[in-house]
């Protein structure tokens, strides 16, 4: 893990491993904070934040921290860090902070962060678990983002508050329930997979070759039965 | 509120993982195989209720007695990531194949949605120490429920043809969302069965 470069632990954060959309992480927080453009671009950059933060403590506190305590440890760390994102949102953006109150002590139990302390900075350098939290984070606005687009057009007809669908077509208010957040994430999850794959030449299955059922199955050499 | 109108308000009408939208990530991770669901939904059970039965003593007879509301937050948090810790050493020590298959999402419990927000929300309502339990057995009980429906459907998803951009978490969430769906129907159950306004 530690040969990789910078740009690629970066770039693992930001597509390969997207938290939302690869890792399928912190969905619970994604539901609740894209049903508006405006509060999923300050929603997620609190999380980047926080997200920057915990990692290089976690990373720091790696070797004095013991195993047995590790959990209760973590999820001070990253209470701490919330509580400062909270009272700075209140200090400098107080016209946001109204519509963000309910959505902040959530990052608290965002899965995102407690996820890539366990599953990177506590085994990385602190400047590679820096650019993990950046790379994650960047990756998390984005999907946070486009999520938040396309439920505020198609579930209320706006964009930032601006109406952009026309008012003949009636917005799809299931959008910015429930069941309208996960089948968007779901589509973008599908989109993100597919544009990848594209980028990446499609290698043979390895257990392909050794599978009885290979010269009749439809998906040899398209990455085999394995999900 | 009576006991079985909390159960049933908080299992089927406000199910916490389809309707309130949390703890939606141990769904669509630890489904993955009967025994996985199994551990896991047990495991929020009982995180659930045992968090709930350490937290609601110390919040009245320590934090309202002395004043120390500024600990509330941070007591929860501790509470929960302290048990999580020992079911995952629990885990590790006895059925090790088990806690490598459940993987991140085992520690990824102390920050389960559904568990903190009912911890908070029966001490923000002041409910009394009977009806606080029975919301955090209800509460348990929907994530069971919603795992044991969504496991169905993963065990349907495994055998169909899927597009390959669709397989994995993306044909999880669309079946998660179509279940969602699905349960919006209970809306108005409460009011049909207790004849009153919530």
């Amino acid at each position: 893990m530690n040969r990789k470069s910078k740009r690629e632990i970066f770039l693992n954060g930001l597509l390969y491993e997207n938290p939302l959309l690869i890792s399928a992480l912190g969905i619970c927080s994604a539901l609740s904070m894209t049903s508006k453009t405006a509060d999923a671009f300050w929603a997620g950059l609190t999380v980047l934040f926080t997200l920057v933060c915990t990692n290089v403590f976690l990373s720091a506190l790696k070797r004095v921290i013991p195993a047995q305590v590790r959990i209760p440890c973590s999820m001070l760390i990253i209470a701490t860090f919330v509580t400062v994102g909270q009272l700075l949102s209140k200090a400098y953006l107080p016209s946001m902070d109204q519509s963000l109150s309910d959505y902040l002590p959530l990052i608290t139990a965002n899965c995102i962060i407690l996820g890539r302390g366990e599953i990177f900075a506590c085994r990385n350098s602190i400047v590679n678990s820096a650019v993990d939290g950046f790379g994650c984070g960047c990756g998390y606005l984005a999907a946070l983002l486009a999520t938040a687009m396309l439920r505020e057009i198609l579930g209320s007809g706006t964009l930032l508050g601006l109406r952009v669908l026309s008012t003949n077509l009636d917005p799809v208010p299931l959008f910015i329930m429930v069941p309208g957040g996960l089948f968007v994430i779901g589509i973008l999850m599908a989109l993100l997979k597919k544009l990848l794959s594209l980028s990446k030449p499609v290698s043979q299955n390895a257990i392909c070759s050794s599978c009885p059922a290979s010269p009749h199955c439809p998906r040899v050499g398209k990455g085999g039965c394995t999900r | 509120m009576n006991l079985s109108m909390i159960l049933i308000s908080a299992i089927l009408v406000n199910n916490a993982v389809l309707i309130k939208s949390e703890s939606v990530c141990p769904l669509i991770g630890a489904s993955g195989s009967d025994r996985s669901a199994a551990a896991m939904s047990l495991t929020v059970l009982f995180t659930t209720l045992t968090a709930q039965a350490i937290i609601w003593p110390i919040h009245y007879y320590v934090i309202e007695p002395f004043q120390l509301h500024y600990l509330e937050t941070i007591s929860t948090v501790l509470v929960v990531a302290g048990l999580v810790q020992a079911e995952e050493l629990l885990f590790s020590s006895r059925w090790p194949a088990l806690r490598s298959e459940l993987g991140i999402y085992l520690p990824l419990t102390a920050a389960n949605g559904a568990i903190l927000s009912v911890l908070s929300e029966n001490l923000t309502d002041g409910n009394s120490f009977a009806d606080s339990m029975a919301y955090a057995l209800g509460t348990g009980l929907a994530f069971c429920l919603a795992m044991f429906l969504f496991r169905c459907i993963r065990m349907k998803l495994l055998y169909s043809d899927i597009p390959e951009s669709f397989r994995g978490p993306a044909s999880s969430m669309i079946a998660a969302a179509i279940l969602a769906l699905v349960f919006m129907g209970f809306s108005g159950l409460i009011e049909g069965l207790f004849g009153m306004g919530m």
